[in-house]
């Protein structure tokens, strides 16, 4: 689906990573390890098309801006100044009964009206999530999306990736917690 | 593209303080002005618009002072950037709504009080056009300072695009000067329409392409 | 052929080596030349005849303003080279002018405020030229206060060059505008024009006073960029080595 070519990176002269390749094919998941300002994030905007690349280069089966690909990162993108139905219509998700299931699961339908900025901080990530989760995406990028979690949603947005991987779309997340899925590692460490 | 514009307005009327707290600091200059002259003080023409349109410079400057900050800061813009539209859609559906939320009601404002100061004979409408047109270009170009010094506040992008718009400022001034001589006027409102037809669709894409900048 | 040796001189590493050569040699013959043109001008040539001695000012003020401009221009000229062919070497010489740009206009201004107090008996004019002049100086100081408030030097890099090339445009825009604006509302009592035919033995020392200048102000351009080079390059092997 994605291939990523003799990929490197370095700010003010310092590397974060070198020569990197690797191959994302259906129906994986790709988890992105390294500590603290290795480059996790880096890589993922690099896979977006965000941050240009200083060599190498990434084939892609389609091309960003489609409606093929979902992002969510370490910024949810809500605006706390609007209640959670707002921010669901900035997001353009529409108020149907299959939405409103996950929503439900998520156990945001009864915070509906609520304002953003009073929500928790593992709510809102879990408002940022259901763009993600709703979306018919077939590759999804998620940084750090188990911080701040509680064990339910991190349950929930486990079997949600296992799902989403099992009919043969992929993902990409970065993640310092362990998960309880297969997928397989790029470790940005050297 | 105008379903974005909807969003984008959509956010900034339930934000008041981004363009009601500007109108008002507006309004509280318009009636600090006269306090400081003699009541039966006849304003001079020249002097009356020269304030107006620095005000409206100044508070259009006040008023954008944080358009992007705010998108970037949560993560909506990386949003944007990544979706099917294009990016600088998205910087001109800002730029429209905060023209339609500040720039006609200043206009508006800048008007009315021209017909409470000053004896108006034939300049009724082209002092509308005029402000119309002068704060088109004034927020298009405030614009462009926030997005280059997105980040560092908004100090830093003013000082270096303020000097872009002192040619805006002294067309505006010639074409005063030639209406009250009884002059004909009407080149310098078309330097203007030029002006505002140019930096109307070329300021979004030399904003977006700042904003990719920063999003890397 | 032409492109190898383009290649080999613009890497920062010969430019540094070369620029080290040259610089002390460089600085002093202009310095030299500076000193000898004023001295020409303020000791050795004729009193003017409406002026009197205040004159001699020019022999300092005219080669700041030229000056002060024609560094913008190089800096422009940089930025473009920079922008299309990412050639480091020219952001760091752009980078480097910036202060030095700024510290000559404001020289430009402040000889020039002195020379207006005997002349036009006031030391500040809204007239076209002092006015653009300022307008400069402002341009100079923003990109001096926009390169030093990022974190990343490569986007540093590129909004200053951007902000550069706007500025570029912007110069003769303003220029034209506010001649434009002050030819129409000013009186003709006082004009910034030189003295209207110029003796050739006040002529002589003026274009050497700028043209030492110009070398000066450049030897001066050589000795910070060389800064700026060690500062930017500072984790590469070459430098470390010095």
């Amino acid at each position: 689906m994605i291939k990523v070519n003799n990929l490197s990176f370095s700010v003010n002269n310092k590397k974060l990573f070198h020569n990197l390749s690797f191959a994302i094919s259906e129906g994986e998941l790709i988890r992105i390890s390294g500590s603290n300002g290795s480059g996790k994030t880096t890589l993922l905007k690099i896979m977006l098309g965000i941050t240009p690349p200083k060599k190498g280069f990434i084939e892609k089966e389609f091309s960003f801006g489609e409606k093929e690909f979902e992002f969510l990162g370490h910024k949810n993108g809500l605006k706390t100044y609007l209640s959670v139905k707002d921010n669901l219509y900035l997001m353009d998700l529409k108020l149907n009964d299959k939405n409103l299931k996950v929503l439900n699961d998520l156990s945001l339908l009864d915070l509906m009206s609520e304002t953003v900025g009073n929500l928790s901080y593992g709510q809102q990530k879990k408002l940022a999530l259901a763009r993600v989760i709703l979306s018919k995406a077939r590759l999804i990028l998620l940084d750090e999306p188990f911080v701040g979690l509680d064990d339910d949603s991190k349950k929930l947005l486990e079997k949600f990736l296992f799902n989403h991987i099992k009919t043969g779309k992929s993902a990409v997340i970065t993640s310092h917690i362990d998960i309880d899925l297969p997928y397989s590692e790029i470790c940005l460490d050297d | 593209m105008i379903r974005l514009f909807f969003k984008e307005l959509f956010k900034m009327v339930r934000q008041l303080r981004s363009w009601l707290g500007p109108l008002s600091v507006f309004v509280l200059i318009l009636v600090a002005f006269p306090l400081t002259q003699d009541i039966d003080t006849k304003f001079s023409h020249q002097t009356t618009f020269s304030f107006l349109w620095i005000i409206s410079l100044l508070v259009i400057m006040l008023s954008t002072e944080k358009v992007f900050l705010e998108d970037f800061d949560d993560g909506s813009m990386e949003q944007h950037l990544l979706k099917s539209y294009n990016f600088s859609d998205y910087v001109s559906a800002k730029v429209t709504s905060s023209f339609l939320l500040i720039g006609i009601p200043l206009s508006c404002m800048s008007w009315l009080f021209l017909q409470s100061a000053v004896a108006m004979t034939n300049l009724n409408l082209v002092s509308l056009l005029s402000f119309l047109l002068s704060n088109f270009i004034f927020i298009n170009f405030c614009f462009f300072g926030n997005a280059v010094s997105l980040k560092r506040g908004s100090l830093l992008g003013l000082l270096i695009i303020t000097p872009l718009l002192f040619p805006v400022l002294i067309i505006l001034g010639k074409m005063l000067s030639a209406a009250l001589l009884g002059l004909d006027y009407s080149n310098f409102l078309l330097l203007l329409l030029g002006c505002s037809l140019i930096s109307g669709p070329l300021m979004p894409f030399v904003i977006s392409y700042i904003l990719k900048i920063h999003l890397e | 052929m032409l492109k190898k040796f383009f290649h080999q001189f613009a890497s920062p590493k010969s430019y540094f080596r070369i620029a080290t050569k040259i610089q002390n040699p460089f600085l002093l013959i202009f310095v030299l030349l500076y000193v000898f043109a004023l001295a020409w001008g303020l000791l050795f040539t004729p009193e003017d005849y409406i002026q009197g001695n205040s004159y001699r000012i020019i022999f300092m003020h005219v080669p700041a303003s030229f000056v002060s401009q024609i560094l913008f221009l190089i800096m422009a000229f940089c930025s473009v080279i920079f922008l299309v062919w990412r050639l480091k070497l020219s952001i760091y010489v752009a980078k480097s002018i910036a202060p030095i740009g700024a510290a000559v206009t404001f020289f430009a201004l402040f000889s020039g405020s002195i020379w207006g107090i005997p002349t036009w008996g006031t030391w500040w004019q809204w007239d076209a030229r002092i006015t653009s002049t300022l307008i400069l100086l402002i341009m100079y100081l923003g990109l001096i206060s926009l390169h030093s408030s990022f974190n990343n030097y490569e986007k540093a890099d590129r909004f200053f060059a951007i902000i550069v090339l706007a500025g570029v445009i912007n110069i003769p825009i303003i220029k034209k505008s506010v001649d434009w604006w002050s030819t129409l509302h000013q009186s003709a009592s006082i004009t910034l024009t030189d003295a209207p035919s110029i003796d050739p033995l006040m002529l002589a020392p003026l274009f050497l006073s700028i043209f030492s200048f110009f070398g000066l102000i450049m030897g001066i351009v050589i000795l910070s960029s060389r800064y700026e080079i060690l500062l930017r390059e500072q984790s590469k092997s070459w430098v470390k080595s010095l």
